[in-house]
């Protein structure tokens, strides 16, 4: 009895598989994407009501056909170092269905009685086949063994070999740190932010700690590390990310159609989860390169009950500041440290925990005249648990702290100096389910709240300083939510993902509230106690993703999702600064809602070596946050009265091809994207490009495996330049040279490209050790990119004034060594 | 007396320790470089450009009308002749300027006041431009100079420097801009190995800040030029209201490069003119460097 639809049922969805595709074909002629889009938009929305219906009697009809059925469930795991095989599939060759392993390598499969030939799969692993004589539930726990060719360390993989077509997601992109390890970056640091940079749809400018998602804001990507949100994921400036590469066991990025247990940012999540560690023996690696060296250690608790991981880095570039003769710099500090750690324990057959932790922080000072450091710490504390061999409970308790302490400390002896610290902290509590219902429909549904408390700053001076104390109002806000969501397989060729999630935020007391009129001046102010509502948000947020299986190898997808943030993030840079100050929605400040739409066509070849998609969106975005011109940003109490709000929406289409086996591996990637804002408050309410708007944007990137010992990579990216306003002339006043500004973001910086080149020589791989050398080049023709441009006066002649184009990075090479203990 | 370390805004030294940080961070591994390159602008029309500054000292008082120009045109602001220029006060007096010179209207009788609100009306090629500035009320004297030698360290050079004192009022929002000018005209800075007039960068003094930090308190007021023995100093301190600080803090904005969204300053004028109508009250001490 697999396929409980009633023929009724089946028509309908046929009929309506059948109108979607002619409603596109009618609209293929529309010459303006932006009518198709919206009329797309407004069927999309008609359409999901629709599904929502055939979904609820769907699934009352799958109840009613409850006959004798067990499951088989259990955890699959790579079998030399005991890692969850996220994604990895179940498969039962008799039904041609099955289903796959969530986040903790769970997977649970209800299917008729019966002998079934099961195979367990997972890229880059030997496959496992098992005869299984289903006539009571069973639990089965499985390892795979890795391939024994040294290719699936330069393999980019997906999960399953053709999920990217079969699966109800679309605009999503996973790496696994294999991925990372093998594409060239700055001075050998593997970066997850800088490496998604080089995927269809995300954005970023060079040095820039912040990337920019289908048009959406900085601050609009909810990065989680272990289900904590990291509030400021960058190190020394934005030239590298918080993310420690030996600890992180893979990413993904979701650019639209967010799954519904996500929330809270507009336009993406970029999940990123670490390394469990070695449960089959203790393990030591090490990496020194240039700048930075690292370490981890991994190890079993108890054999096969559960596994720990400790692994930092720290840069040395402060090293070479104690060479100096001069007394002030080499008593300087510049550097940066992570350290990651995580344990779990398997307690019983029902039952597991996990605890990991993040710290990491720059420290930058300056002899004995300042210090200045900054970091986020965060803990996650999850207790797996089976109720049954069908419903799953992951229960989180997490804590996230990003905090910024700057010190001048003023004359020795003389109280004179001062202190700034500002911070932002959460508390949260998740209870999130899985129901495996039977291998065509997967439910998920559970609950969150957060606590947020922001200390926008504090400024404690000495008692001789002659200044005064200033404590910023603290703010406090309760986020909360509730979600359900259906995976659900209405025959071979249809499957839909439909989810709903409900997000309440209320801004609470103490704190005197304050509203502004038009000019940004104070218009009245009211008291609040602790625990008052000051204000309180909320609202639905459906998710629907469809998926229409053309042939074998090919499909057409659909999507529509709507976000709501309630966090925002006030900054006076493009690129973000450790100063940058989150702010909860308020009286003032409303929480921002993207819409976004989908369409996208898939397909693999030659038995998925290559898979290929084509994705088109539009995005609406509510609410956007700007700020008045001259805004008085940093350490403003009333800074809510310096920021302008309108409204913001893109566009594009995004080209991706993949090669996934063979010697050369890599993909191509291009996007053509268009983002635009209006707000009243600028140019009198003409729209105009965002400041992260451009064109075109190619990456491509090749690996290839040239023999046993060694592996070169290359990565090209294109851009055209992002929007920037230049001066329309200049005038003199005070005796001094102003330039003249017109419309905001009016011209273009210069195109901007790259090359970048790596090669990786296995040195030894022994029985007791591996160990590697690795090279790169970063920019390797040495383009002078525009990094930013200057205007000033000419220094050659003071009557003049000149344009200065600021390069970063031209040949910048690099050499690493890696060594791993077994 | 301690070493006084407050007068930037406080936020202007953290950027300062910004700065240095990217300075650091580019040197030691960016390799970063620079190159002149030439951009097409679309250079708009020349639009009227006002500096106007009334204040409680003796008159008489300047209005300069001139245009903007092109980026790439030299620094030669065509002077805007034969305007009606008048200023008018919140008691109904007015007076209308003489052109003395091209561009340079001048007052003859008027006296500024404290508290006073002032207009100023241009009329110049069929338009009328019009903007209202409020001299602050309450005067701010400088209590004190003190010259002082400072021993080499990492921002200044072993020499002598001034410091100014002032007492800040308690309860009210104060802003102030502080110029220093010694014997008689801006301080001239060289660059290293050179005492060519062409070479040198004379100050632009926009020394801005709000009484945020020392509301109440004694204003320790540090000025970075070096200066000599048998120097005269003269220090003024302007005492501004909020819209023409803020003018001032966007202007340097404007003149050191604009920051993510680049505009102009927040004029007085709107958007019809360049420039700003500065209503101030200026306290001034001078002392000979002994």
């Amino acid at each position: 009895m697999r396929d409980s639809m009633s023929p009724n049922l089946v028509y309908k969805q046929h009929r309506w598989v059948y109108a979607f595709l002619q409603m596109e074909q009618s609209n293929g002629k529309r010459s303006s994407p932006i009518a198709l889009f919206k009329y797309l938009c407004s069927k999309i929305k008609r359409f999901m009501l629709r599904i929502l219906i055939l979904f609820i009697s769907f699934f009352i009809a799958n109840l009613s056909f409850a006959q004798e059925k067990f499951t088989l469930s259990g955890y699959i795991q790579d079998a030399v170092d005991g890692e969850e095989l996220i994604g990895s599939t179940v498969f039962f060759k008799e039904l041609a269905s099955g289903g796959s392993a969530n986040v903790y390598g769970f997977y649970s499969v209800t299917v008729p009685s019966g002998t079934y030939a099961v195979e367990f799969r997972f890229l880059g692993y030997e496959t496992l086949s098992k005869t299984i004589i289903l006539d009571k539930s069973q639990k089965l726990n499985i390892e795979l063994t890795p391939s024994s060719t040294t290719l699936t360390e330069v393999v980019v993989s997906s999960k399953v070999q053709d999920a990217n077509v079969r699966s109800t997601q679309m605009s999503v992109n996973t790496l696994e740190t294999k991925d990372l390890n093998a594409i060239p970056v700055i001075l050998g640091e593997k970066d997850v932010i800088k490496t998604i940079q080089l995927l269809p749809g995300i954005k970023s400018s060079e040095g820039g700690g912040g990337f920019f998602v289908r048009g959406g804001s900085a601050d609009q990507n909810l990065i989680l590390l272990d289900e904590a949100p990291v509030y400021n994921a960058s190190h020394l400036l934005g030239f590298f990310s918080v993310f420690n590469s030996d600890a992180i066991k893979d990413l993904t990025i979701y650019k639209g159609h967010i799954p519904a247990e996500y929330g809270g940012r507009a336009s993406s999540v970029l999940d990123i989860k670490m390394n469990d560690g070695n449960s089959k023996r203790t393990n030591v690696s090490a990496g020194i390169g240039l700048i930075s060296s690292r370490a981890t250690i991994e190890g079993p608790i108890v054999k096969g009950k559960g596994s720990w991981i400790i692994s930092g880095r720290r840069t040395y570039l402060d090293l070479f500041l104690k060479l100096s003769n001069n007394a002030d710099i080499n008593k300087s500090q510049l550097y940066f440290y992570d350290l990651n750690a995580k344990a779990n324990y398997r307690i019983g057959k029902n039952d597991r925990i996990f605890l990991s932790g993040y710290f990491g922080r720059d420290k930058f000072g300056f002899s004995d005249v300042f210090g200045f450091d900054w970091g986020n710490l965060t803990g996650t504390a999850r207790w797996n648990h089976l109720f049954s061999d069908k419903l799953f409970l992951n229960s989180t308790f997490l804590v996230s702290d990003y905090n910024y302490n700057v010190e001048i400390f003023g004359d020795e002896g003389q109280d004179n100096g001062f202190n700034i610290t500002s911070s932002i902290r959460d508390y949260s509590l998740k209870e999130d389910f899985s129901y495996y219902l039977n291998p065509s429909n997967t439910i998920k549904f559970g609950a969150n709240g957060i606590y947020h408390t922001f200390v926008p700053g504090e400024f404690v001076p000495g008692a001789q300083s002659g200044l005064n104390e200033l404590i910023l109002q603290e703010k406090y806000a309760w986020e909360t939510a509730a979600y359900v969501s259906d995976d659900i397989s209405f025959s071979d060729k249809v499957k839909a993902s439909a989810g709903l999630r409900y997000s309440l935020f209320s801004q609470i007391g103490p704190g005197d509230i304050k509203t502004y009129d038009a000019d940004g001046d104070i218009a009245s102010s009211t008291r609040y106690i602790k625990g008052d509502v000051v204000k309180t948000y909320g609202g639905l947020e459906p998710r629907l993703g469809l998926t229409f299986l053309l042939e074998k190898e090919s499909s057409i997808k659909a999507s529509y999702g709507r976000n709501r943030q309630y966090l925002h993030l006030i900054s006076n840079s493009t690129t973000g600064t450790p100063i940058d100050l989150w702010i909860p929605s308020s009286n003032n400040v409303k929480p921002q809602i993207a819409d976004q739409i989908a369409l996208g066509y898939f397909r693999n070849f030659k038995e998925n070596a290559y898979e290929t998609s084509l994705e088109i969106y539009y995005k609406d975005m509510k609410n956007q946050v700007d700020y008045r011109t001259g805004a008085e940003l940093v350490f403003n109490e009333d800074v809510e009265s310096q920021l302008l709000f309108g409204k913001g929406w893109s566009y594009g289409a995004e080209l991706y091809v993949k090669k996934n086996i063979g010697d050369l591996t890599g993909w191509v990637s291009y996007t053509w994207a268009k983002t635009e804002r209006k707000f009243d408050g600028v140019d009198y309410g003409e729209k105009y490009a965002a400041s992260w708007d451009r064109r075109h944007d190619l990456s491509i990137v090749g690996i290839y495996q040239l023999n046993k010992k060694w592996t070169l990579s290359g990565a090209f990216v294109y851009r055209t330049g992002n929007a920037i306003t230049y001066p329309i002339g200049k005038y003199e006043v005070d005796d001094q040279v102003a330039f003249r500004y017109g419309k905001r973001n009016a011209d273009r910086l210069p195109d901007y490209h790259r090359l970048d080149l790596g090669a990786t020589k296995q040195i030894k791989n022994t029985d007791r050790y591996e160990s590697s050398l690795s090279f790169s080049l970063y920019n390797a023709y040495g383009r002078k990119n525009a990094w930013i441009i200057n205007f000033r006066e000419d220094p050659d002649d003071a009557s003049k004034t000149q344009a200065v184009k600021v390069s970063l990075f031209t040949f910048v090479p690099s050499i690493t060594y890696s060594i791993k203990f077994k | 007396m301690s070493k006084p370390i407050t007068t930037e805004p406080i936020f202007g030294k953290m950027r300062k320790a910004y700065i240095i940080l990217s300075i650091i961070v580019s040197a030691a591994l960016l390799q970063g470089c620079e190159k002149v390159i030439t951009l097409d602008f679309n250079d708009a029309e020349p639009k009227l450009v006002v500096e106007a500054i009334i204040s409680d000292g003796p008159g008489p008082y300047t209005v300069q009308l001139n245009e903007s120009a092109g980026f790439y045109e030299s620094n030669v602001f065509p002077a805007r002749e034969g305007a009606t220029v008048r200023i008018m006060d919140d008691l109904g007096n007015e007076e209308t300027l003489i052109e003395v010179s091209p561009g340079i209207y001048q007052t003859i009788n008027l006296q500024g006041e404290l508290g006073r609100t002032y207009t100023l009306l241009i009329e110049s090629e069929d338009e009328i431009y019009t903007a209202t500035s409020t001299m602050p009320s309450v005067v701010v004297p400088v209590d004190t100079l003190v010259i002082e030698y400072i021993p080499e360290n990492l921002f200044q050079d072993e020499g002598l420097y001034c410091y100014a004192y002032a007492t800040d009022p308690a309860g009210i929002a104060n802003y102030y801009r502080y110029n220093m000018f010694v014997n008689g005209a801006p301080y001239i800075t060289y660059p290293e190995n050179s005492t060519d007039p062409l070479d040198g960068k004379e100050d632009d003094n926009f020394y801005l800040s709000d009484d945020k930090y020392f509301d109440g308190n004694q204003i320790d007021i540090e000025f970075p030029n070096l200066l000599l023995i048998g120097d005269t100093v003269d220090i003024e301190l302007h005492n501004l209201d909020k819209g023409t600080y803020d003018y001032y803090r966007t202007l340097v904005e404007a003149i050191y490069g604009g920051g993510v969204a680049p505009a102009n300053p927040i004029s007085n004028f709107g958007d019809s003119a360049l420039g700003y109508f500065g209503a101030i009250s200026i306290q001034s001490r001078q002392m000979v460097v002994e």
